[in-house]
């Protein structure tokens, strides 16, 4: 911690110029100013030769273009297949990724800055008939019937479709793309191969879609049973968006950063993990589409201190 | 009239000597310092700035790497059923057995150095929440036609040194992702920062329990949470 010494003015005194230079010389010492000898308010931008906090920012465009929801939008459907997970990186209508490309003047980061990235998309999450209610379908569970009879198995409505980060910290070829620190990929495999999926520790960089609503609408839910499987409500367009943010413990370059989907997830949880662990796991047995619209991806490189 | 913004000592405490160094500095910094006035323009260089002189920025991240929050994995841990009440197909989370409705604490963080000023936080997340009962026969008592809205929803706020900053009614489908974004003047000293959920309380209707496996039923959970705090001096 830097310290300086210089006798405060006192009231009558005259303050010459050498007075001036000699204070002024104190506090321009090479990391001389510190919080606790910088007085309230004693700069503003005028004086700074550097943004104070931050250092870069870029604006990409998410997907397609436009305020409406209508053509062109951008559409893919759930996985059938844990042997290939649906890994769709966010693009136009033409099938042209939309990513942020910074390999023309690539970031970096030093030790201490902090990248923070945002991001919006309008989607629209649909599907044909009541998925929900397959007899392999996850998330099934027996509730009470009334009138009594056999139990009625419901869903926890919980199935979603997933958009997380990822980064390219090799090269501008922008050939490298891999998740975000504290990010997976959803590709751990569970159950002897019967499930894949990622542990809910590495979503960090994760937004959740939820893939429908369903519920007891009118009376079907009365004093702790059920009259019905329930029914879906529609949930229309709606706006989905995520942060993520980054302290670089090292020097790293970034060339670009994208958003990819992938889906239809449902919760679960490892008994067996220690302490615990919950999930998402694919449900290949749950048939869905998601549409989006558009949206932006917003990044800034910020000083940490 | 200089205030204390390092330590307040109080009558009959000790005090040691770095407490009352550091709060002598603070006060010759604002009082014998230079003002903005007298600074010509573009005299202060990165060099001549020390850490977290002018500002601080903290990323917040829950994890299980995190000595502090151990286990905690990004998830609130403040209510958590039992692994051997846990659906294998839901979430180890909070359910109406073990709930007790109110704001809860899903993450507290004490923020320091903090000379005073401007705290943004920016607290992002998913949600999954029981939502079937949303709608339910006697939430309002008999009517015609049968059946009332069940509210389901996650409020969330955040509070400064335990004071409300902001507070919103929170995500109210099944699963969602949040975001909250808040500022506030505050006073020079550690801050304590504190993230708080509120899920609805059980209605007349709901059912806790899978009547298979009879294992009790997740209704909210908070996971992937990650927040920002933005600290600028005045």
């Amino acid at each position: 911690m830097s310290r300086i010494e210089r006798p405060r003015v006192e009231p009558g005194q005259t303050t010459s110029a050498t007075d001036l230079n000699n204070t002024y010389d104190d506090y321009s010492q090479t990391g001389a100013l510190d919080q606790l000898n910088t007085r309230d308010a004693a700069f503003d931008l005028v004086h700074l030769t550097n943004a104070p906090i931050l250092i870069k920012s870029q604006v990409s465009q998410l997907g397609n273009t436009g305020m409406l929801h209508t053509a062109p939008t951008t559409s893919f459907a759930h996985t059938t297949s844990l042997g290939s997970p649906v890994k769709h990186i966010v693009q136009d209508s033409g099938g042209t990724q939309t990513i942020m490309n910074l390999s023309s003047s690539p970031w970096t980061l030093a030790v201490g800055d902090v990248l923070r990235v945002f991001w919006d998309l309008s989607v629209y999450p649909d599907t044909t008939g009541t998925p929900w209610n397959g007899a392999s379908a996850k998330g099934r569970y027996a509730v009470p019937t009334t009138g009594g009879g056999a139990n009625t198995n419901i869903t926890d409505g919980l199935h979603c479709w997933a958009a997380y980060l990822e980064w390219d910290i090799t090269s501008g070829s922008l050939s490298n793309f891999a998740p975000v620190p504290g990010q997976g990929t959803f590709e751990q495999v569970y159950d002897s191969g019967a499930n894949k999926g990622d542990q809910v520790k590495n979503t960090t960089a994760t937004t959740l879609i939820s893939a429908w609503s369903v519920f007891g609408v009118g009376g079907v839910v009365n004093n702790g049973k059920v009259s019905s499987q329930g029914s879906r409500q529609e949930q229309g367009w709606f706006g989905t968006h995520g942060m993520y943010a980054h302290q670089a413990a090292s020097g790293t370059t970034v060339y670009g950063l994208r958003l990819v989907f992938t889906g239809m997830l449902h919760p679960a949880h490892a008994s067996a993990q220690s302490p615990y662990e919950n999930l998402l796991l694919y449900d290949i047995n749950a048939s869905g589409t998601l549409t989006y619209k558009g949206g932006r991806l917003t990044a800034v490189q910020m000083r940490g201190d | 009239m200089k205030r204390w913004t390092q330590h307040d000592a109080r009558t009959d405490h000790l005090v040691e000597a770095d407490q009352f160094n550091r709060q002598n500095r603070a006060a010759r910094g604002s009082i014998a310092g230079l003002d903005r006035n007298q600074y010509p323009s573009g005299c202060v260089t990165d060099a001549m700035l020390t850490s977290a002189a002018r500002h601080k920025v903290w990323v917040f991240a829950p994890w299980a790497a995190d000595a502090s929050h151990t286990h905690s994995q990004g998830e609130q841990t403040a209510y958590r059923a039992p692994t051997a009440d846990t659906l294998p197909e839901q979430f180890r989370a909070l359910t109406y057995q073990q709930y007790q409705p109110g704001w809860t604490t899903a993450f507290e963080e004490t923020l320091t150095p903090f000379k005073g000023g401007s705290l943004l936080t920016d607290w992002c997340g998913n949600i999954a929440q029981q939502i079937f009962c949303t709608w339910s026969a006697n939430s309002l008592g008999s009517s015609s036609p049968p059946g009332r809205p069940n509210d389901r929803n996650i409020g969330l706020r955040v509070l400064y040194n335990g004071l409300v900053v902001c507070e919103r009614v929170g995500p109210a489908k099944p699963i969602d992702s949040f975001r909250v974004t808040c500022e506030s003047q505050v006073p020079a000293g550690p801050v304590q920062v504190a993230l708080q959920f509120r899920a609805t309380s059980i209605g007349p209707d709901d059912f806790v329990v899978d009547q298979g496996a009879n294992d009790h039923l997740m209704q909210a959970h908070l996971f992937s949470n990650r927040a920002v705090f933005v600290g600028r001096w005045r």
